[in-house]
């Protein structure tokens, strides 16, 4: 039953999110924004540092593109509880289903992590063939690739990317004043302290370990190490924390928020009380 | 065990430093087989308390049952024998099809391809779907989307279905095709139950079993419709035309009414009892009135609503 829900709400998510049916929103949501945004960051790299220096432009980039994971999830689950509550007018209904709700929130964030696959892919592909006509090498080997390695890590992040953006859900089932800042400001503060473009060991003291605490500074790291062709524990070690303690913080923070709404009568409220 | 039980529910909302007592000591019970009418204006209170049978809000104080389960602590199992559908909105993904978003539906419930596949056809077809189960739903006039969503309310084959006002703006056919579809449901399916809300009197008349009349938050009648009518007959009207010209505002007490139209008077008289025409009649006789024609009106509920709310519905 749990499954059937979430096969379906890929399917749904993915239908309504991609919108296939309109190849223009299709184009514009699943590659030409990441794409942007890939070009943007490599651009900034370009024209900021004095040298150009390969290995610090593929840092900067595969944190970039596969910093694509946690943004797509976050900001598509940040606006989730808002657009099923008062565009689609399907969140009571799926709330009043038997056990239905939180499998259908997890269907939807993989749904989005399919999208983001399909992002981060032709990022890349495209990103990395505009950039070496500038002279800068993506440090990628497609042989010396840890493919296990960064399997793994591509479950544990979307599995805890999931999480992540379970929690902006909660916020969001009371109060929908929130949904459009949330998912910008979260995903804008991830980005800060992730080590996306710059090593976290940058920071100074106290904010490093502030990004220590999230899934996504040990998402990325593993994704390097992965695509290095070695191995590393510590990261792995890191990240089956903080996603274990992410998916506990998130889940008791929605059956509280599950409480809370449905206290105040808020599931399908569409107006502000 | 009944469908439906409901003791002593109250619900306030705290707005600001306003408090709203949307639902007052509210009791009553459904029976199993039964299509039960909650009839009351706008705030009244009515979808309040569907929303807390649903398991969508709590209420304040008191508790109640569907099928003998609690819904403040037993809302999983509530939630496997209901279903809801609110006239004015159409839950669904406007960009996919009638199909596809009952198919969506039947997978949030569980249910088995093929199980799916064989409801979804039987609905389609009940709810006269077929040209349109390929199209889009945004495209769908709002008659078709309400029937969409009534196919969908059925999806899960609920024991009790919350009904909160079906047919709020539709046509006439549409809402009528609505109407005898969940009736024929109830009287097919004996152990089904609805629970219907609404503020148009003739819609409950017309399908009810029973009916609670809601006002501010609390039942102020509650009955079949016909003893409710029943209980109003003393101001059951009648229309009495005569030809000659006369001027009176009681007749042995009853109020009456006299207008002028083309030389035939009519007068309209409150009667106290039915059987009070045959009163009137002697006094005209008597008193020399030649009596052209006699019309007796049952009463309606909006007689009813009338007598207990004291205002007529759209008055307030
Ligand atoms: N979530 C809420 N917060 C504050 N007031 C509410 C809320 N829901 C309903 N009300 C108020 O409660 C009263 C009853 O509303 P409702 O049950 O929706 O009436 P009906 O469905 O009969 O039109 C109204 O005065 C309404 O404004
Ligand atoms: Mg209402």
């Amino acid at each position: 039953m749990a499954m059937r829900i979430i096969k379906e709400s890929i399917w749904i998510g993915w239908k309504i999110e991609s919108n296939w049916t309109d190849p223009f929103i299709f184009f514009s949501y699943i590659i030409v924004k990441p794409l942007a945004y890939v070009i943007i960051i490599g651009l900034i790299f370009l024209i900021g540092s004095e040298v150009v220096n390969n290995e610090y432009f593929s840092y900067s980039f595969i944190g970039a593109v596969f910093f694509i994971y946690p943004l797509t999830m976050i900001i598509s689950l940040g606006y989730l509880i808002h657009e099923d509550r008062a565009k689609y007018e399907v969140l009571k209904n799926i709330y009043i289903a038997p056990n239905a709700i939180k499998f259908y929130i997890i269907g939807r964030a993989l749904a989005s992590a399919i999208n983001a696959s399909v992002s981060v892919i032709i990022s890349i592909v495209v990103g990395g063939f505009i950039f070496s006509n500038f002279g800068l090498g993506l440090d990628l080997e497609l042989d010396i690739i840890n493919y296990l390695l960064l399997i793994i890590s591509l479950i544990l992040g979307i599995v805890a990317f999931s999480f992540m953006g379970m929690i902006l859900t909660s916020i969001n089932l009371l109060t929908n004043k929130l949904q459009f800042s949330l998912s910008e400001y979260s995903s804008g503060i991830l980005f800060l302290f992730s080590g996306v473009v710059f090593p976290p060991t940058m920071l100074p003291e106290p904010l490093y370990l502030f990004s220590y605490s999230f899934p996504t500074t040990h998402f990325l790291e593993l994704v390097r190490v992965s695509l290095n062709g070695s191995f590393a524990l510590s990261p792995l070690i890191n990240m089956i924390i903080t996603t274990s303690i992410t998916i506990v913080i998130s889940i008791m923070l929605f059956n509280h928020a599950d409480n809370r709404a449905r206290e105040l009568g808020i599931i399908d409220r569409k107006a502000e009380y | 065990m009944n469908a439906i039980d409901v003791e002593k529910v109250s619900r306030v909302f705290k707005r600001n430093d306003n408090v709203i007592k949307a639902l007052d000591n509210v009791t009553l019970s459904i029976e199993k087989g039964e299509i039960f009418g909650l009839l009351g204006a706008n705030g009244a209170g009515k979808t309040t308390l569907i929303k807390i049978l649903t398991t969508l809000l709590l209420p304040s104080e008191g508790n109640a049952y569907v099928y003998g389960y609690n819904v403040i602590k037993e809302s999983n199992d509530v939630r496997r024998i209901i279903n809801l559908v609110s006239g004015g909105e159409t839950p669904g993904y406007g960009i996919l099809t009638v199909r596809e978003n009952l198919w969506f539906f039947s997978q949030i419930y569980g249910l088995s391809n093929s199980l799916a596949r064989e409801r979804i056809d039987e609905l389609i077809k009940d709810m006269e779907l077929e040209e349109y189960e390929n199209v889009r739903m945004h495209k769908l006039s709002t008659g078709y989307k309400q029937r969409l969503n009534i196919a969908r309310g059925f999806i899960n084959d609920p024991k009790v279905l919350f009904l909160d006002e079906p047919t709020l703006g539709l046509d006439v056919l549409n809402a009528k095709h609505i109407r005898r579809y969940i009736k024929e449901w109830v009287k097919n399916n004996k152990d089904k139950s609805i629970l219907l809300t609404t503020h148009y009197m003739s819609e409950a008349d017309e399908i009810c079993d029973k009916i609670a009349i809601i006002f501010k938050g609390k039942i102020i009648a509650y009955d079949t419709p016909k003893r409710l009518k029943e209980s109003v007959s003393n101001v059951t009207s009648a229309v009495v035309e005569v030809n000659s010209t006369l001027m009176l505002d009681n007749i042995y007490g009853m109020p009456a009414k006299v207008e002028y139209n083309n030389g035939i008077t009519r007068i309209r008289i409150l009667l106290d009892e039915q059987s009070s025409i045959a009163r009137v009649v002697s006094y005209l006789d008597s008193h020399g009135y030649n009596i052209l024609s006699i019309k007796l009106y049952e009463p309606t509920l909006e007689d009813v609503y009338i007598k207990y709310v004291g205002l007529n519905m759209n008055d307030q």
